[in-house]
């Protein structure tokens, strides 16, 4: 194999490496999914890889971050899943609020109610604690729309735990349908 | 204070919902993997399309090397016109530019018996835009630098990178503005070398140009795109503008014993040579 060649793989190896934990982590964060999760960051490098040398002296981490939510956001569009507007809120894990939410169970099957974009805003936002203009880079959009996004997700998880005594929450939630 | 207390506890949550994925050994072997498989659909895929046109009877037309540059394909620019030549949609082949989209070629040759190419492009899933990237890994280890952030006023972005090893090569390439036809690339203690500033499908604001001189010591003094009359061109007229500086002299990468044998010229020596 050539010099620069084996320099290429090599550079891109190691940063595959150092990046890799993470880069699963936040594709688990955005999927709720061990196996996708994988594969999505698999996918993310691999779609690196041809533009490896432009991108390794230009924050490759950045770059691979906003690929892997793309690529996120872009194949739950091509695995037509959809959202769609229920009158019913989502099953009540618990009934103290969202801060309750000790079950990571109850937590993934909340989240896994809001929309991609949604459930991408929460995490980017609280999980890796970016700010808002950085989420809204990521996902192309306006800050604005981040703050929306962020503001109806967590309304969703309050509103499957409405205060005690009061009645079911009747705010229509996002419910996600996936198509053949 | 509430709701503070409650979204650090959600992103605590979140980190912890997100960390539950088992440790599945080095993962380079399976991105590698990966990276051969996009490959290889991404040939089938060409295949199949260049099947799928010669079976519904269209002629293809096929583009002819030795008139790169200088033939206009009849095909439709971003506006619709087809920019004056010299013009290039012919789409760079071989394994350095898979995965790469839509890379056209704007130089090739060959140097020490290696053949060089190359090609323009845009990087889609960062949106960067005008980039150019060369084939050839051994002697320049292929640059890739994309020139959409320019300063008020250049005229030129470019790039010279002298080839590893005992090589006498030196690559210079970049970008102009839409109105160049040549660059002229002056080089001190030797005569100015002009090579073609070739449009592109990449971008109606600029064309790129590439060359390889014969020369391990070459420095250049100069980049000057010139229009159809041998004056100088105009600079790009739609590109973002950024306030200062550029990456002139600088290319995409950083290997150690790389050498970079030009900085721009500073912008009161280019107004005194442009």
């Amino acid at each position: 194999m050539q010099q620069g060649a084996q320099s290429y793989e090599a550079s891109f190896s190691d940063f595959v490496r150092a990046r890799w934990s993470a880069t699963v982590r936040l594709a688990n964060g955005l999927t709720l999914d061990a196996g996708r999760a994988e594969d999505l960051a698999q996918d993310a490098f691999a779609k690196l890889w041809p533009h490896w040398p432009r991108l390794r002296d230009d924050n490759p981490a950045a770059y691979l971050r906003r690929v892997v939510v793309t690529t996120f956001l872009s194949s739950r569009r091509l695995r037509r899943v959809s959202e769609q507007l229920t009158d019913a809120p989502p099953e009540r894990p618990h009934r103290d609020g969202y801060d309750e939410l000790d079950s990571r169970d109850a937590l993934r099957q909340v989240l896994l109610r809001l929309s991609p974009r949604q459930r991408a805003v929460l995490y980017l936002r609280y999980a890796e604690d970016l700010p808002q203009a950085q989420v809204a880079e990521l996902l192309g959009c306006s800050v604005g729309s981040v703050k929306t996004h962020a503001s109806r997700a967590l309304a969703a998880l309050r509103l499957t735990v409405p205060p005690e005594g009061s009645g079911p929450a009747s705010t229509p939630t996002h419910k996600e349908v996936r198509g053949g | 204070m509430a709701d503070l207390l409650d979204t650090e506890r959600l992103g605590a949550q979140l980190r912890d919902l997100a960390s539950g994925v088992p440790d599945s050994g080095d993962p380079v072997a399976a991105v590698l993997g990966r990276v051969r498989r996009r490959r290889i659909r991404q040939r089938l895929g060409a295949s199949a399309l260049i099947g799928a046109i010669a079976a519904s009877g269209l002629l293809l037309v096929p583009y002819v090397s030795e008139n790169l540059p200088g033939h206009a394909a009849d095909i439709g620019f971003a506006s619709g016109a087809t920019p004056p030549p010299p013009w290039s949609d012919r789409i760079a082949t071989g394994d350095d530019f898979v995965g790469i989209d839509s890379p056209y070629v704007v130089a090739e040759g060959t140097v020490a018996g290696l053949g060089w190419t190359a090609a323009s492009t845009d990087m889609d899933i960062v949106e960067l835009r005008g980039c150019l990237v060369t084939s050839e890994w051994k002697l320049f280890g292929r640059p890739f630098v994309c020139y959409d952030n320019w300063a008020a006023g250049r005229a030129s972005k470019w790039n010279a990178e002298r080839a590893n090893g005992d090589t006498e090569a030196t690559l210079v390439f970049g970008a102009v503005g839409p109105e160049a036809r040549t660059v002229r690339i002056a080089i001190r203690d030797q005569a100015d070398t002009v090579v073609p500033a070739v449009a592109t499908p990449t971008s109606p604001d600029l064309r790129f140009f590439a060359t390889v001189l014969l020369d391990a010591d070459v420095h250049v003094e100069n980049v000057t795109p010139l229009d159809a009359n041998g004056e100088p061109a105009a600079p790009p007229p739609g590109l973002p503008w950024e306030q200062q500086g550029g990456e002139c002299g600088k290319t995409a990468h950083d290997d150690p014993g790389e050498q970079y044998l030009s900085d721009c010229p500073t912008r009161a020596t280019r107004a005194a040579t442009q």
